[in-house]
């Protein structure tokens, strides 16, 4: 791996599912990176296309009706796509791994959840049953499970939904991946066990080095634990950006009325906007860019033609609109 | 575990005794004389009369005769037909055929119904799922009198494949009648399979054992039939109670020995004594194998025995 | 302190922008095969919530419609039942040899197909198209009538069952589960067996005794399943309104509560018709059913599943079998193409 590689790189990446009523793209042309350690959060609403980027990544899609029809996922310069569907579940595991939003329907309820650690290790390692087991207790102990012994042979049904998702994360860390996934980790969960579950996500990044892409639809998760930031909307990236300047100058209007939405600490009596309309049906995609019908800035040239492309507006920002920089001084 | 097998046999007893009183109710408190039509063709004799009445109590009033019938259901008396044998004599020789039928029949639709729903779900909207799809629509639909007569003629009759008729129950007798037991159920059995699969095929957890890398074959092998399998599994077992009906027919037309055939005739001979006792006896066995199906569903998913 | 009801104030703002984001767009993140047809034809966003559970019920029936009649097995199934019904009641329009049912002709007994008697001749030197075609009213009478039968009880019980609950709810599903633990057929043979019938009664009697039997047997099916609709919908909003506006108990359930449960109803019934259908002629063939002289595809069939005429005259079991299956099939298939088209989840 070159010094100018980068953990994982996404190019130009479509993908569209063929329904019965029409093909729905879902993914139209996203790129991005990621390195070693470093945490990206991907943020949009349900339907941006941010959860089936993900499995995209993964190679999980359900396929029919969900195919990769262009771009390349390279993961430590390899490109994924171009491996067999064998050899690409070979990576699943030992180099990347994924945790989901509901850790109780993403576990299977008929096997204990020490069994269903200790298959990450029979599988891939073909360690023997026993002691597969033994290690299966100690990621469970690893990830914070009181009791990890007496409980490694309960069954998922039986536990929190704090430890179920702790469960998912001891068996996504199992065979110590470069990168984790997660998608919408804490979404199902309480607020104070959402930071725990964050604080415990942190902390294995920490002590691994892995690279983390963190998926949701909050934006206060984002602001704690990212590094950088991609805004989807769509199918498309409408904005990227360090956390920081994104925070304070939005560049994009979707970037913009996501954060107008959300009450701040550090703003007193502000009046709080929800973005108002509904994300486009993807069978029916607008003309122009994809966000014009709910957008408050928008004029003749977003309803026509292709969408704008996304470009550098700052040092290590682009967006996706032909105002972005200025929305300060355009009006509606 | 223990406490939902407790709590299931607690739920059954109301289910017992609702079944058994309206069996009861059906029989004995018909207007007219109970012993009418009894005795077959003929009126009853004066002394069997006398005897009926006093074996069931019928001069005390009808809580007291239907608790005492109860009585006697436990200490497992049937009641005597008009032959002067006893019923549970009469099912004694009988069951032990059925009970081979049965359990062929049961196999034949576990082995031949999972394996079907399997290939029809694993292609889902294929010519194989289509096929399969059809076929078991048409096998529901055809009454197991008519598969059975058909299957005698064709497979017995002209292709003498197999023995037109199973007068010594032995096992090769024995086949034919069993397919053809096993016919509907083998329908249901596979459609369910296929739709529990298809349903489980989309479940999260089928996401996550991918995220795993693991092989599709282990995906779908391991992870998502275990579950798939739970609810036909207990279905194969609650299929008993059709499959004991299904017997007199296929028993009838294939001349098997068994208890089927017994209540087929003491239905034309009027014997109303063995028509009741060997109900009683059937709905009794299909409630007791439910029972064990509702526990073997605790035993198969382990939410089910939560306590 | 503060910090707390700072977070609570951040997860409700989450929840709103959650809620906003799973109005319903297409769930690409759970991709399903179908999508409402209105979201095709109508891209602008339709933002009024208060609308939306009638909007919902109408697109579902509309949907549902549209998917079936795309399916040629409904328009096979549909033709059948109209066939059959059409049979059951009008036999003389499917007879042209002016034949009746009880023309005999002894010297054509068990003879196979000529050209007036296209099934052959049976054991009386009967026309075996002639009664098959006459044989239709019993099945489909049986059929229909128990399954309404089965319908009202199952109706009537499951809604109060469920809309008044307590002791009345728990009496009346015990019951159903006495009921529901008989099987079928055993079940019809004992109620027969009880209320005799003999050659001599009349038709329309002994009719009516199959389906009282089978509907008293049939209904916890109905019943189950209306009650636990019942329960689903009496939480719902428009029936709370409705309670609030003082609307009486009888008319929310005649007005609300049936209306919106009664679609799953229709369906199972249209199932188990086939299967009643099924069972009188099972019964028939066992010679508890209906008897000679009257018409039933169960009889002809028992009559012909004798060993020698299996053998020598296999027309006489073939033609009965064949129409008894098909309307069977029939009524099946209706009610699972009906179904499939309601839950487009099983698609």
């Amino acid at each position: 791996m070159s010094d100018s590689e980068h953990l994982l790189e996404v190019n130009d990446l479509h993908v569209e599912f063929r329904l019965r009523d029409g093909i729905a793209k879902a993914i139209n042309g996203v790129s991005f990176y990621l390195d070693e350690r470093e945490t990206l959060a991907i943020l949009g609403e349900s339907g941006s296309g941010k959860s089936v980027t993900a499995q995209a990544i993964m190679g999980i899609l359900d396929s029919p009706p969900g195919f990769v029809t262009g771009g390349e996922v390279l993961f430590q310069g390899t490109d994924l796509e171009k491996l067999s569907p064998k050899a690409r579940a070979k990576y699943r595991g030992p180099k990347l791994s994924m945790i989901f939003q509901d850790a109780l329907s993403s576990l299977n309820p008929v096997f204990p959840v020490g069994w269903q650690i200790a298959e990450m290790f029979r599988v891939h390692q073909h360690m023997n049953r026993s002691d597969a087991l033994a290690k299966a207790i100690t990621l469970m102990e690893k990830v914070k499970i009181p009791a990890a012994k007496e409980r490694v042979r309960a069954y998922p049904h039986q536990f929190s939904g704090g430890m179920r998702q702790r469960i998912m994360i001891a068996m996504a860390i199992a065979l110590d991946p470069w990168l984790l996934i997660a998608d919408e980790p804490t979404t199902a969960l309480d607020v104070t066990v959402q930071a725990q579950i964050m604080d415990l996500l942190k902390e294995l990044q920490e002590e691994s080095g892995m690279g983390l892409i963190l998926i949701t639809h909050d934006l206060g998760v984002v602001a704690s634990v990212a590094d950088r930031i991609a805004v989807m909307y769509a199918g498309r990236i409408v904005e990227s950006s360090d956390i920081r300047p994104l925070y304070a100058n939005p560049l994009h209007p979707y970037t913009k009325g996501l954060l107008e939405s959300v009450p701040r600490l550090d703003q007193k009596g502000q009046d709080l906007l929800a973005i108002g309309g509904l994300p486009p049906n993807l069978l029916a995609m607008p003309a122009g860019c994809p966000f014009n019908p709910r957008c408050r800035y928008a004029f003749d040239k977003c309803r026509a033609g292709e969408p704008p492309a996304s470009e550098e507006i700052e040092p290590g920002r682009t967006a996706a609109c032909y105002l972005a920089g200025r929305l300060e001084g355009a009006h509606a | 575990m223990g406490k939902y097998i407790i709590r299931r046999v607690l739920q059954m007893i109301p289910v017992l005794l609702g079944t058994t009183f309206l069996i009861y109710l059906l029989v004995f408190l018909l207007p007219g004389d109970p012993t009418d039509g009894r005795c077959g063709q003929r009126p009853c004799s004066p002394e069997y009369v006398a005897s009926f009445r006093a074996e069931y109590n019928l001069d005390k009033p009808f809580i007291v005769q239907y608790l005492l019938y109860l009585g006697k259901l436990l200490h497992g008396d049937l009641g005597t037909n008009f032959y002067g044998n006893t019923v549970v004599s009469e099912l004694a020789v009988r069951y032990p055929v059925t009970l081979k039928l049965a359990v062929m029949a049961i196999i034949i639709e576990a082995v031949v119904g999972i394996a079907a729903g399997v290939a029809a779900g694993m292609r889902k909207g294929k010519f194989v799922d289509n096929l399969i799809t059809i076929t078991t629509l048409v096998l529901i639909s055809i009454p197991v009198f008519v598969i059975g007569s058909l299957a005698q003629l064709v497979l017995g009759v002209k292709w003498h494949i197999f023995p037109v008729t199973s007068t010594n129950g032995t096992f090769d007798q024995l086949i034919l009648p069993a397919i053809v037991l096993a016919a509907l159920n083998v329908a249901y059995a596979a459609r369910l399979t296929r739709t529990s699969l298809v349903e489980n095929l989309r479940a999260d957890y089928v996401r996550t054992a991918k995220a795993k890398g693991l092989s599709a074959l282990r995906t779908v092998g391991i992870h998502t039939l275990r579950n798939s399998l739970i609810p036909v599994i207990t279905y194969i077992g609650a299929s008993f109670g059709s499959l004991l009906g299904g017997a007199i027919v296929t028993e009838r037309i294939f001349n098997v020995n068994g208890v089927g055939s017994f209540l087929f005739r003491s239905i034309n001979t009027q014997d109303g004594v063995s028509v009741v006792g060997t109900v009683v006896v059937l709905v009794f066995v299909y409630l007791v194998v439910n029972l064990l199906v509702d526990i073997l569903y605790g035993v198969l998913d382990p939410r089910m025995s939560r306590d | 302190m503060t910090d707390l009801t700072d977070m609570n104030k951040e997860s409700e703002s989450q929840a709103r922008i959650a809620d906003a984001m799973t109005a319903p767009s297409l769930g690409i993140e759970e991709p399903q095969p179908t999508i409402p047809a209105d979201a095709l034809e109508d891209p602008a966003p339709q933002p009024v919530p208060d609308l939306q559970t009638v909007s919902e019920e109408r697109s579902l029936m509309q949907d549902a419609w549209i998917t079936m009649r795309s399916r040629p097995l409904f328009w096979i199934s549909a033709a059948l039942i109209f066939v059959f019904l059409l049979m059951a009641a009008f036999p003389q329009l499917f007879v042209f040899s002016g034949r009746t049912p009880d023309w005999s002709d002894l010297d054509k007994a068990r003879m196979g197909p000529d050209s007036v008697a296209i099934f052959g001749y049976d054991l009386q030197g009967q026309d075996i198209y002639v009664r098959t075609i006459y044989g239709a009213r019993a099945s489909i009478l049986v059929g229909v009538c128990t399954a309404l039968g089965a319908a009202v009880i199952g109706v009537v019980l499951g809604t109060l069952g469920g809309f008044i609950g307590r002791f009345l709810d728990t009496l009346l599903s015990r019951t159903a589960d006495v009921f529901f633990a008989i099987p079928l057929l055993l079940g019809g043979i004992l109620i027969m067996y009880t209320f005799r019938t003999t050659a001599e009664s009349p038709y329309f009697v002994v009719v009516f005794k199959v389906v009282m039997a089978l509907s008293v047997l049939g209904w916890p099916n109905v019943y189950r399943l209306m009650r636990s609709s019942v329960m689903q919908v009496k939480p719902s909003e428009y029936v709370m309104a409705a309670k609030a506006l003082g609307a009486n108990p009888l008319r929310i359930i005649g007005s609300h509560i049936i209306p919106n449960a009664i679609a799953p109803v229709i369906v199972v019934s249209t199932i188990d018709l086939g299967s009643y259908i099924a069972t009188e002629a099972t019964l028939s063939y066992l010679g508890i059913g209906l008897q000679a002289p009257a018409i039933s595809w169960g009889i002809a069939i028992s009559d012909a599943s004798a060993i020698g005429y299996v053998r020598n005259a296999p027309h006489m079991l073939l033609f009965p079998s064949l129409f008894l299956s098909l309307t069977v099939l029939a009524f099946i298939m209706m009610g699972e193409v009906v179904r499939d088209a309601m839950d487009p989840k099983l698609r």
